[in-house]
C-alpha cells in the first residue's frame, strides 16, 4: 500500500484538527499526539514502499519528502515532551498559545514538505514564515523579540515572494503546475530554466536557510522561547531552504549559476558563521551562528553535481539536526537553572549534574566532528569531495580555505563552549547551587545518544542513504582510508582547535571583552532593521510629501497631460464600429439607467446628506430594475438585498460621523473643482470608449460563454448558468473571493472589537416591545427566504450570495432589536471551513480537487454554496455589527455622562 | 437613439460618481464610489453579447425556446454578482476606518 495524494490530504486535515486542540486545555498532549501520528505515518509508509520504488536509478523524490516529514514530526515529539516540562510554570493561556502556534508551525511545515502543486507549495512556504513570526515574537513584552520577529518575517517573507515568482515563471516555461513534474521536465529538457527564475529560486533558499548575506535574521530570532529555537531554528524552518535545494537538485544540478552561486555562498557562510560564533557571549546567539554556518556547508553539498556530495549532505543534515537541537535544549536547561543566557554567568554549571554533563559532551563531540560521532562521518565525506576535481584552481583554493577556516572555528567554538560552561571562572556570588532539571535533560537524551550511536554503527546510515541517494557503490565507509591525508588533516584541525580553545578559555582578556557591542557596528541586522523599520517608512513618507507638494503646484499640467493620454485611445477608435451589444429593443433598460443617471445629477446638486443617501438607495433599486430588463434575475435579487444592507451601513455612517455636526461643509476650491471635473469627464469618456472599441482579433468572449452555456447541465448538474459559473466552473475564484471577504470581516472585527462592544441599551429606539415582536416575525421570514433562495440557486435565480445577503439582514435585525452581539465572525469562519471542506470533498471519492459530482442530496457544489452563504451572512453582518457597536458605545457613554 | 441615450446616461453616472469622489466630505466620497460602482457594473453587463430576451436559465420546461442566441450572457452576470457583494464589503471597510481615524484624531 502506498500513500497517494488524497490520503495525504486527509492526513493533513486530521493533523490540523488535532493541532487545533492545542489551543484548548489539552495543549501539549494534542501536540505530541499529532507529531506521533505524523511520525508513525511517515515510518509506516516508508517501510511499506517496495524496494524497487526507491532503488531506482533515477531520483526517488518521494523519499526525500518522507525524510523531511519524519525529521519534522519526529523532532516534534521530543520538543513536545520537552516543552511540556519546560513550560510547566507558565500560565494556562500562555501554554495554550505556545502549543497552538507550535502546532500550526509544524502543520505548515509538514504541508510544505508534501505539497506538490506550485501554489500550495508557495503558500505553505509563506505560511511557515508567518507561523515562525508568531513564535519568534511569542514574548509580547519584549521589543527585541518583536523586532527580531518582524525582521525574520520580512527576510523570509520576501524569499517566499521570490519563490512564488520563480515557480510561476518555471511553470509557464515548462508548462506544468506540479513541482515534481516540473523538476523532471527541467531535468530532461535540453533548455535551461531562465536565469531570472533560477536566481529567484536561489534567493528563496538562501533567505530561508539564513545564508550569507541574509544570515543576520537568525541570531536575532533567538528571543523566542528555547524549545522554539531548538525546533525551528536548528532543525526544521531553516532546513526548508536546504529542502528546496535538494528537491530541485535534479533540475538544476548542471546549472552553472545555481551550482557556483549556492556552493560559493554556502562556503562563505560556513566560515563566516563559525568565526563569529566564537565572539558571542549569548549562548543562544552563538549557537545560532554555528547553525547557519553548518547550513552553509549543507547548502554547498546539496548544490554540487555529484551524488556523493548529496549523500554527504544528508549525513551532515541528520547529524546537525540531532546535535544542534540537543545543544539548544541543553541551553534551555541551563537558562532555566541560572535564569541567564549569558555565557559568562554560567561558568561551572556543568559540574552540577553528571547526566546532563554526559549528554552535553556527546552533543559537543558531534558538533566538533570528533571520531566516533556522526558529525565525523559527514566531515570526512566533505573532505573527500573537496579532494575531487575542481573547475579551476582558484575555486579549489577558495573552497579549501573556507572549509578549513570553518572547520577549525567550529572545533574552537565547540570546545570553548564546553570549557567555559565546565570551568569555574568567577566565584559564584550567590551561595545557592543552581538546580539542573534532570527530567528536562532526559526528555531529549535520545538525540545526542543517536548522534554517537549512528557515528559508531554506520550500517543503518548506509541503508538509509541508499534510499535517499541511490548510488550505493560510491558510498564507502570513512574509516576505509584511515591515515590518509584527509584523516590526518581532520585530526590536525581537531587538535589545533582544541588547543586554541584551551588557550582562549584561560585568557582573561578574551573572556572579559564585550565583543558583541564591538561587533554591533558592523552588524548587517542593524543596517537592515534601520532601513526596513525606520528609514524606508520615513523615506516613503517623504516621497509622498514631496509628490504632494510638487503636484499641488503642477496640478494643471498634470491634469491636462492625463486628459490627453486618456483621449488618445478614443481618438484611435474614431471609426466607431456598430455599437457593441447594446440591447436596442430593451427600452426598460435604457429608461431605468437614464433615470438613475438623472438621480445621480440630483444627488450631486443637493447638499443634505440624508437625502443623498436615500437617493443613492433609489439609484441602486433602479439599477436592479435595469438588470431585470436585461434578463439577469440573479443580479436583481443581489442588488436589492445588498442595496438595503448598504443603506443601513450608510445611515449608521452618517449618524456616527463627526461631519454631521459641522455647520459648514468643506468645499473644493474653484480651480480644483474644475480640474476634478476635467479628470472625471475624461476618465468617463475613456471608460465609455472601451465599450465601443472593436473586439480584439481572435478574442471571442462568446466562446467561453458558449462553453458555460452548453456544459452547465452536463458537467455541473445545474441549469442556472450564472450560479453554476460562480460555484462550479469558476468555483476556485469564488473560493478565493469569499476567503478575502471573510478575512476582511475578521480583520475588521479584530481591529475594532476590543474598543467597542455592543452595549445593551434599555431605551434605544429599535428596542421597544412591538418592534421586537415585529423583528422576530420578519427576521424569521427573511431567514427562511434566504435558505429558500440558497437551496434553489442551482436551478433558479438564487444561490449562496443572495441567500447570504438575506441571512445577514436577518442577523442585523436581531442585533438591532435585541441589542445583543450576533458573532458574525463565527459564521464567516464556519462558512470558510465548509467551503474548503467541500472543495476537498471530491477527493474522498477519488475525484479531482473541486471536481463536481451529483449526490442524492444535490450537486456537490450545493455544499460549497452553503459555505458561501455562511461567509456572506457572517461578513456582511459583522461589518454592520461593528458599526452598531460603535453607535451603542457612543450612546452608552452619553447616557453615563448625563 | 436609445443607444445614444444609454451612452449619455452611463457617462453621467460615471463622471458624477468620479467627481463626487473628489469631494472633501467623506460621506460624499462614499456616495460617489457607490454611483461609480453601479456604472461600472452596468458597463460590465453591456460588454456581454446579443439582445437578450430570456434570462440564462436553461431549463427547457421553463422556457421552451431558449437558445444561445436569445438568452442573456451569463458570464458578466456572474462577475457583477460577486462585484456587488465585494463592493459592499469595501464600502463597509472604508466607513469603519474613517470612523476610526475620526475617533483617533479627536
Amino acid at each position: 500500500m502506498s500513500l497517494d495524494a488524497s490520503n495525504l490530504q486527509i492526513l493533513c486535515l486530521i493533523l490540523l484538527f488535532i493541532h487545533a486542540l492545542n489551543f484548548t486545555r489539552l495543549s501539549s498532549i494534542s501536540f505530541i499526539a499529532a507529531s506521533a501520528l505524523a511520525f508513525g505515518v511517515g515510518i509506516f509508509f516508508q517501510n511499506g514502499l517496495a524496494p524497487s520504488h526507491w532503488a531506482l536509478a533515477e531520483m526517488s523524490w518521494s523519499n526525500l519528502r518522507q525524510f523531511f516529514f519524519l525529521l519534522v514530526s519526529g523532532l516534534g515529539i521530543i520538543i513536545g515532551i520537552y516543552s511540556h516540562i519546560y513550560m510547566g510554570n507558565y500560565q494556562r493561556e500562555e501554554r495554550s498559545r505556545f502549543f497552538g502556534y507550535l502546532g500550526l508551525f509544524q502543520w505548515t511545515c509538514l504541508l510544505l514538505v508534501i505539497s506538490n502543486h506550485i501554489y500550495l507549495f508557495a503558500t505553505a512556504w509563506e505560511l511557515t514564515s508567518i507561523t515562525s513570526f508568531l513564535l519568534i515574537g511569542f514574548d509580547r513584552q519584549s521589543p527585541k523579540a518583536q523586532r527580531g520577529a518582524i525582521q525574520a518575517f520580512l527576510v523570509t517573507g520576501l524569499g517566499g515572494i521570490c519563490l512564488l515568482g520563480s515557480l510561476v515563471l518555471l511553470s509557464q516555461q515548462f508548462q506544468t503546475y506540479f513541482v515534481d513534474e516540473l523538476i523532471l521536465r527541467i531535468a530532461t529538457q535540453p533548455m535551461q530554466a531562465s536565469v531570472l527564475a533560477t536566481a529567484l529560486l536561489m534567493l528563496a533558499a538562501l533567505t530561508k536557510s539564513a545564508q550569507f548575506p541574509f544570515h543576520f535574521w537568525l541570531p536575532d530570532a533567538m528571543h523566542a522561547p528555547t524549545p522554539v529555537s531548538a525546533y525551528l531554528h536548528s532543525a526544521t524552518l531553516v532546513k526548508l531552504g536546504i529542502f528546496l535545494v535538494a528537491l530541485f537538485w535534479p533540475g538544476f544540478q548542471h546549472n552553472i549559476l545555481w551550482h557556483v552561486g549556492l556552493s560559493g555562498l554556502g562556503l562563505i557562510t560556513f566560515a563566516w558563521g563559525a568565526g563569529f560564533s566564537i565572539l558571542q557571549t549569548d549562548m543562544k546567539a552563538s549557537l545560532a551562528h554555528t547553525t547557519y554556518s553548518q547550513l552553509g556547508l549543507m547548502m554547498m553539498l546539496f548544490s554540487l553535481t555529484s551524488d556523493k556530495a548529496r549523500a554527504a549532505g544528508f549525513v551532515v543534515l541528520l547529524a546537525h539536526a540531532l546535535y544542534k537541537s540537543s545543544l539548544f535544549l541543553s541551553v534551555g536547561v541551563i537558562s532555566k537553572a541560572t535564569k541567564s543566557l549569558d555565557l559568562r554567568k554560567c561558568s561551572g554549571i556543568l559540574r552540577h549534574s553528571k547526566v546532563f554533563l554526559l549528554l552535553f559532551a556527546m552533543a559537543i563531540l558531534s558538533l566538533i566532528a570528533s571520531p566516533g560521532s556522526l558529525g565525523f562521518v559527514g566531515k570526512e565525506w566533505v573532505m573527500s569531495i573537496l579532494s575531487g576535481p575542481f573547475a579551476s584552481s582558484s575555486a579549489k583554493y577558495f573552497s579549501w580555505a573556507c572549509f578549513v577556516t570553518g572547520a577549525y572555528s567550529t572545533v574552537l567554538f565547540g570546545v570553548l563552549f564546553f570549557l567555559r560552561l565546565y570551568q569555574k571562572h568567577t566565584p559564584s556570588t550567590t551561595n545557592e547551587t543552581p538546580k539542573l532539571s534532570t527530567s528536562l535533560a532526559l526528555s531529549f537524551g535520545i538525540l545526542p545518544l543517536l548522534g554517537i550511536l549512528f557515528g559508531c554503527f554506520l550500517e543503518p546510515i548506509f541503508q538509509w542513504l541508499d534510499r535517499l541517494s541511490p548510488t550505493a557503490e560510491k558510498i564507502e565507509s570513512p574509516f576505509a582510508h584511515l591515515l590518509s591525508g584527509n584523516f590526518v588533516l581532520s585530526i590536525l584541525i581537531l587538535l589545533a582547535g582544541s588547543w586554541s580553545a584551551y588557550k582562549l578559555s584561560t585568557d582573561k582578556k578574551y573572556l572579559s571583552a564585550g565583543w558583541e557591542s564591538k561587533l554591533n557596528r558592523f552588524s548587517l541586522s542593524n543596517i537592515f532593521q534601520n532601513f526596513s523599520l525606520e528609514r524606508l517608512p520615513t523615506h516613503l513618507e517623504a516621497i509622498i510629501y514631496w509628490f504632494e507638494a510638487k503636484t499641488s503646484k503642477m496640478a494643471p499640467q498634470i491634469v491636462f497631460l492625463f486628459f490627453i493620454l486618456l483621449m488618445m485611445p478614443l481618438v484611435a477608435s474614431l471609426q466607431l464600429p456598430p455599437v457593441l451589444g447594446l440591447p436596442i429593443s430593451s427600452l426598460g433598460f435604457v429608461a431605468s439607467v437614464s433615470a438613475a443617471s438623472l438621480l445621480a445629477l440630483i444627488i450631486y446638486f443637493i447638499s443634505h446628506s440624508m437625502t443623498q443617501i436615500f437617493l443613492l438607495g433609489a439609484v441602486g433599486y433602479l439599477v436592479a430594475f435595469s438588470y431585470a430588463s436585461f434578463g439577469a434575475p440573479d443580479l436583481v435579487l443581489t442588488q436589492i438585498i445588498i442595496e438595503t444592507a448598504s443603506l443601513v451601513l450608510l445611515v449608521f455612517a452618517w449618524l456616527l460621523s463627526n461631519e454631521r455636526k459641522k455647520h459648514r461643509t468643506e468645499k473644493l476650491s474653484k480651480l480644483s473643482s474644475i480640474y476634478s471635473w476635467l479628470f472625471s469627464v475624461g476618465a468617463s469618456i475613456f471608460l465609455i470608449g472601451f465599450l465601443f472599441l472593436p473586439p480584439l482579433e481572435g478574442v471571442s468572449q462568446k466562446l467561453s460563454s458558449l462553453y458555460f452555456f452548453e456544459n452547465s447541465e452536463a458537467l455541473a448538474f445545474g441549469t442556472n448558468i450564472v450560479n453554476v459559473i460562480i460555484v462550479d466552473f469558476r468555483g476556485l475564484d469564488t473560493l478565493g473571493e469569499i476567503s478575502v471577504l471573510a478575512l476582511a470581516a475578521l480583520g475588521a472585527q479584530a481591529l475594532f472589537r476590543r474598543r467597542f462592544r455592543v452595549h445593551h441599551i434599555a431605551s434605544h429606539p429599535f428596542s421597544s416591545d412591538w418592534t421586537r415582536r415585529l423583528a422576530k416575525i420578519f427576521s424569521l421570514a427573511l431567514l427562511l427566504f434566504g435558505v429558500f433562495y440558497l437551496s434553489r440557486g442551482h436551478h433558479a435565480p438564487g444561490g449562496g450570495f443572495i441567500g447570504g445577503g438575506l441571512g445577514s439582514l436577518t442577523l442585523a435585525m436581531w442585533m438591532m432589536s435585541y441589542g445583543r452581539p450576533i458573532y458574525g465572525s463565527i459564521w464567516a469562519i464556519v462558512g470558510l471551513v465548509i467551503a474548503y471542506a467541500s472543495a476537498l470533498l471530491p477527493q474522498i471519492f477519488g475525484l479531482q480537487f473541486f471536481e463536481s459530482f451529483s449526490s442524492p442530496i444535490g450537486p456537490s457544489s450545493l455544499f460549497f454554496d452553503i459555505g458561501v452563504f455562511a461567509v456572506v451572512t457572517g461578513s456582511v453582518a459583522s461589518l454592520l455589527e461593528i458599526l452598531y457597536a460603535i453607535w451603542t458605545d457612543q450612546k452608552g457613554r452619553r447616557s453615563q455622562n448625563a | 437613439m436609445p443607444n445614444f441615450i444609454l451612452m449619455l446616461a452611463l457617462f453621467l453616472l460615471l463622471s458624477i460618481g468620479l467627481r463626487m469622489i473628489f469631494e472633501p466630505a467623506f460621506l460624499k466620497k462614499i456616495i460617489g464610489l457607490g454611483l461609480f460602482g453601479h456604472a461600472i457594473n452596468l458597463s460590465l453587463l453591456l460588454s456581454g453579447w446579443t439582445k437578450p430576451q430570456y434570462p440564462s436559465i436553461g431549463r427547457a420546461a421553463f422556457l421552451g425556446n431558449l437558445s444561445f442566441e436569445n438568452s442573456s450572457d451569463p458570464l458578466p452576470q456572474a462577475l457583477i454578482l460577486t462585484a456587488i457583494v465585494i463592493g459592499f464589503a469595501l464600502t463597509g471597510f472604508l466607513i469603519l476606518f474613517h470612523l476610526m481615524s475620526e475617533r483617533e484624531n479627536s
